[in-house]
């Protein structure tokens, strides 16, 4: 394998006469299937005020359909032996189990009945119940955690209020009061019919066996209506540095920096992606050495791009500081070291290990049939390509390091930043 | 969907674990190869018998700091030029300590396995472990266990194995040691710790993956030289229970409480160990187990409450954890005996039948790459089991029946015998705690009565 291999995963498509594209990735190295189904939804279609939203509807989609109780479509798939989980994100919502052979039309006819009828099940009942468990995962993924705040924050300097990235994908406890089982059942008109929707299938299972059965149990689904969004403008790099201090029970004093990038999909966003990697994705970057292996500033720094296909995506880069270090210390070696990397661009080291870091990350992500399956979907619905599993390590590797240095200088300089910092305040205190 | 009836579920294919090519180099590193095609990144890992029970009392962490220090630079490629070296074949790398062995790691794609296996071989045959480099490591392992600590879930495990597991064992303590020990390791303590336990006995040499060849030779070529005539014999500690303690960890300020209830229970060696694990995935583990269908999916009170236990290489403990909004804590630890009381509500066929064909029917999965076969026989060589195992516990779990799971549980968790840790805010938990009759002791953050190291 080199890094300008296209690999040879084979892929089937077919779309149903209801809308349902349905791609099936064959592999018999064990006797189980990967089910995945990537709906076109995630937090930034939420309307204003309903924060949250469809992360909250991700979990009544559990709570039972026409033929299905609450619960059930996940007790029963455990109990044939599967994995089974769901996630949202700002760009999707995917619903996937990893189930032995015999159990796959078992999972396909769950994923049809509530594709088919969940509004059946929706009640006030099951609605109170599962906003209290969100409430529940905010507060222990979210306000109960050190620095659990900073992607809010991080989303709401970078992106104009009222954005679709502007907000969190698990919302605010006053948009979750707000929901109703109205608003739920209207969202799923909107958004849950099979052509808003791509399922994958990978594993052991053949092309025409995996068509025929989603036509078993998807065929007779009507179609929904097409929804379009308005087309997602880019927005200009950040000016003014915006800025918010927080004091809080941290352990560390802490900064992180963010910046807007283009839209996952473009050269530009690859480009992005690997200058921060190079500045801040292993213990060999120049953020990693510059602060923490010797300039003994940082216990960790880093950065990363987070690919959002609406318009504009987001750059990050943080550093936590090691007693009797200032933020400001910090913040000056990063802005350093991004303005170094903007006048030179990368070295062809840098490039080359960048570029087998990501021909070996992408290899092991497919490895594993549950992943491929999810990457097969969201290249679909995104990007309408699912082809792209075969060939983004050789569209990966094809970035120039002129591309990586101008992508450096348009997006990444320091006067393009927002900035949050952290000081250590007593446990128990507020925000300043 | 409507129309067409629910599909019954056909039995799953018969699966076995994959089986390995072993053989053992002369100087005793024993070496299992398992040829995975398809799979295109090769995971080659070495579990070391270094057990944290080998690191001196007042030099508790040295073993971490050896782990964490061993890509920092070596003889052959000293500094940073290591790790540019493990990052430019496209490899990552990993170094873990458990406390029954250090394992060390390697992913890379195929085509570059003869480039990473000698930078594995390297770090751990003549890595240079620098004063400098052992300075900075340390200051970024305390900086992480204090982060560890900050978050409510870390300290409530942190909490609950000090308590619950006695003082006089390593396996009280964290993996990477309490502050007060690691904060006095030195770079000569380091090299001490590697010159005398790191070492082919006892070790085993894990490769799984697509191999473009056979990779015997290759090892053989880079792993047979490797001797040390002052490797120290591994002994491994055999903990025991500490007693039973009520603790409320104070945490001003918390908008949740991480809870723990736990019992001190067994391994993977002991017969009940099948038992022990169907009932604890019908009691905590299913998303319809008793403990979530109440506490989770009819009250609300919590994000998700799973039963676990972790094994060690001897003993290990089962807990119930979770963490519930404020109001609900009391009632949620008040209902948690209740829902584990197998003798007033046996176990039923139906549920250890769910249990039995979920817990088999992940495994393959579970071990279809190549990573998930390295690990795996990793962590059972860890404990001191053969990847036989896996097979083993299959057959195992097919024996199980509804009478020996309940009267397994009984013996191993009986609900009025639970440790509890609860980390949150006492000034709102206290009183509705004690009004369900837990009398609580307060540990404030101040005082740190659990986290104090006990005198050798």
């Amino acid at each position: 394998m080199t890094a300008n291999a296209t690999l040879g995963y084979p892929l089937v498509q077919r779309t149903l006469d209801n809308g349902l594209r349905v791609i099936v990735n064959p592999d018999h190295a064990a006797p189980v299937v990967a089910v995945n189904l990537w709906y076109d939804v995630g937090s930034r279609d939420e309307d204003p005020g309903a924060s949250g939203f469809a992360h909250l509807f991700e979990h009544l989609m559990f709570q039972g359909s026409a033929n299905v109780r609450s619960g059930e479509h996940l007790a029963a798939l455990q109990a044939a032996g599967a994995s089974v989980n769901a996630t949202t994100w700002f760009d999707r919502t995917n619903y996937f189990e990893a189930v032995p052979t015999g159990a796959l039309d078992l999972a396909l006819w769950l994923e049809s009945d509530r594709m088919a009828t969940l509004p059946v099940a929706l009640t006030q009942a099951n609605l109170d119940n599962q906003r209290d468990v969100v409430k529940e995962e905010k507060r222990q993924r979210y306000d109960n955690v050190p620095y659990g705040d900073v992607i809010e924050h991080a989303l709401a300097l970078t992106f104009p209020a009222g954005h679709p990235y502007g907000h969190p994908v698990i919302g605010s406890m006053a948009d979750l009061d707000a929901a109703t089982t109205e608003s739920a059942a209207s969202f799923f008109r909107r958004y849950y019919h099979p052509g808003n929707c791509v399922l994958t299938l990978a594993g052991d299972i053949e092309p025409d066996d995996g068509f025929t059965r989603a036509e078993r149990y998807f065929g007779a689904l009507p179609a929904g209506p097409t929804h379009r969004r308005p087309p997602a403008e880019p927005l200009p790099p950040l000016a003014g540095v915006p800025r918010v201090t927080l004091t809080q029970p941290v352990p560390q004093d802490a900064v992180y920096l963010t910046w807007r990038l283009p839209a996952r999909g473009t050269r530009a966003f690859d480009a992005s992606d690997i200058a921060l990697d190079i500045l801040g994705g292993s213990q060999t970057s120049r953020l990693y050495r510059a602060l923490v292996r010797d300039g003994g500033l940082a216990s960790g720094a880093g950065a990363s791009a987070m690919g959002l296909i609406g318009g504009t995506s987001l750059g990050l880069a943080f550093a936590r500081a090691l007693d009797g270090v200032r933020t400001g210390a910090l913040e000056d070696a990063i802005d350093a070291e991004l303005r170094r990397f903007g006048e030179e661009g990368p070295t062809a080291d840098e490039l080359e290990r960048t570029r087998v870091q990501f021909e070996r990350e992408w290899l092991s992500q497919l490895a594993r049939v549950e992943t491929r399956a999810d990457l097969i979907g969201g290249y679909a619905v995104l990007h309408g390509d699912p082809g792209l599993v075969n060939t983004r390590i050789a569209e990966f590797g094809s970035v120039t390091a002129e591309e990586v240095r101008d992508a450096a200088r348009t997006w990444l300089q320091p006067e393009q930043r927002a900035a949050i910092t952290y000081r250590r305040g007593p446990l128990g205190g507020g925000e300043e | 969907m409507a129309g067409l009836p629910r599909p019954a579920v056909a039995p799953p294919p018969a699966w076995s674990f994959p089986k390995p090519v072993r053989f053992v180099l002369d100087n005793g590193l024993r070496v299992q190869l398992y040829h995975l095609p398809g799979q295109y990144v090769i995971s080659a890992g070495i579990a070391l018998d270094v057990p944290l029970a080998a690191e001196p009392r007042d030099r508790e962490g040295v073993a971490g700091l050896v782990a964490a220090t061993l890509d920092q630079g070596t003889r052959s490629h000293p500094g940073a030029s290591f790790a540019d070296a493990v990052e430019r074949c496209g490899a990552v790398w990993q170094a873990t300590i458990h406390h029954g062995g250090t394992q060390v790691y390697v992913d890379v794609p195929g085509s570059r396995l003869a480039d990473a296996l000698p930078l594995l071989a390297e770090a751990l045959l003549e890595p240079d472990l620098l004063d400098a480099d052992v300075a900075r490591e340390r200051a970024i392992t305390l900086a992480e266990i204090e982060q560890h600590l900050a978050t409510s879930a870390g300290r409530a495990d942190q909490v609950l194995r000090s308590s619950i597991v006695d003082a006089r064992y390593r396996a009280s303590r964290l993996r990477d040691g309490e502050p007060a020990t690691l904060r006095t390791v030195t770079g000569d303590d380091v090299r001490a710790f590697h010159a005398e336990h790191y070492g082919p006995q006892g070790a085993t040499l894990v490769l799984a993956g697509d191999f473009p060849s056979d990779p015997a030779a290759l090892v053989e070529a880079t792993f047979g030289g490797w001797t040390n005539p002052a490797q120290r014999p591994a002994s491994h500690e055999v903990p025991r229970p500490g007693p039973r303690e009520l603790l409320l960890v104070d945490r001003p300020g918390s908008v949740q409480a991480d809870v723990r209830m736990a019992r001190f229970t067994i391994d993977r060696h002991d017969p009940r160990w099948a038992d022990l694990q169907i009932a604890a995935y019908a009691l905590g583990g299913a998303f319809l187990s008793r403990l979530n269908s109440v506490l989770r999916e009819e009250k609300g009170y919590t994000y998700g409450v799973h039963a676990v236990t972790a094994p060690l290489r001897s003993s290990g403990y089962t807990t119930v954890s979770g963490s519930f909004r404020n109001d609900a804590v009391a009632d949620a630890v008040a209902t948690i005996p209740g829902l584990l009381d197998v003798t007033a509500r046996p176990l039923t066929p139906r549920e250890v039948d769910d249990a039995r064909t979920y817990l088999l029917g992940v495994q393959p999965l579970q071990y279809a790459t190549a990573a998930g076969v390295c690990n795996g026989v990793m962590s059972l060589v860890t404990a001191g089991l053969d990847p036989e195992f896996v097979d083993r516990l299959r057959a195992a779990y097919e024996r199980v029946t509804p009478e020996s799971a309940t009267r397994v549980t009984a013996e191993l968790l009986p609900p009025a015998e639970l440790s509890l840790v609860v980390v949150g805010d006492s000034g709102v938990l206290a009183g509705p705690l004690g009004e369900h009759g837990f009398d609580v002791t307060v540990v404030r953050a101040a005082a740190e009565a659990p986290l104090s190291v006990p005198s050798p």
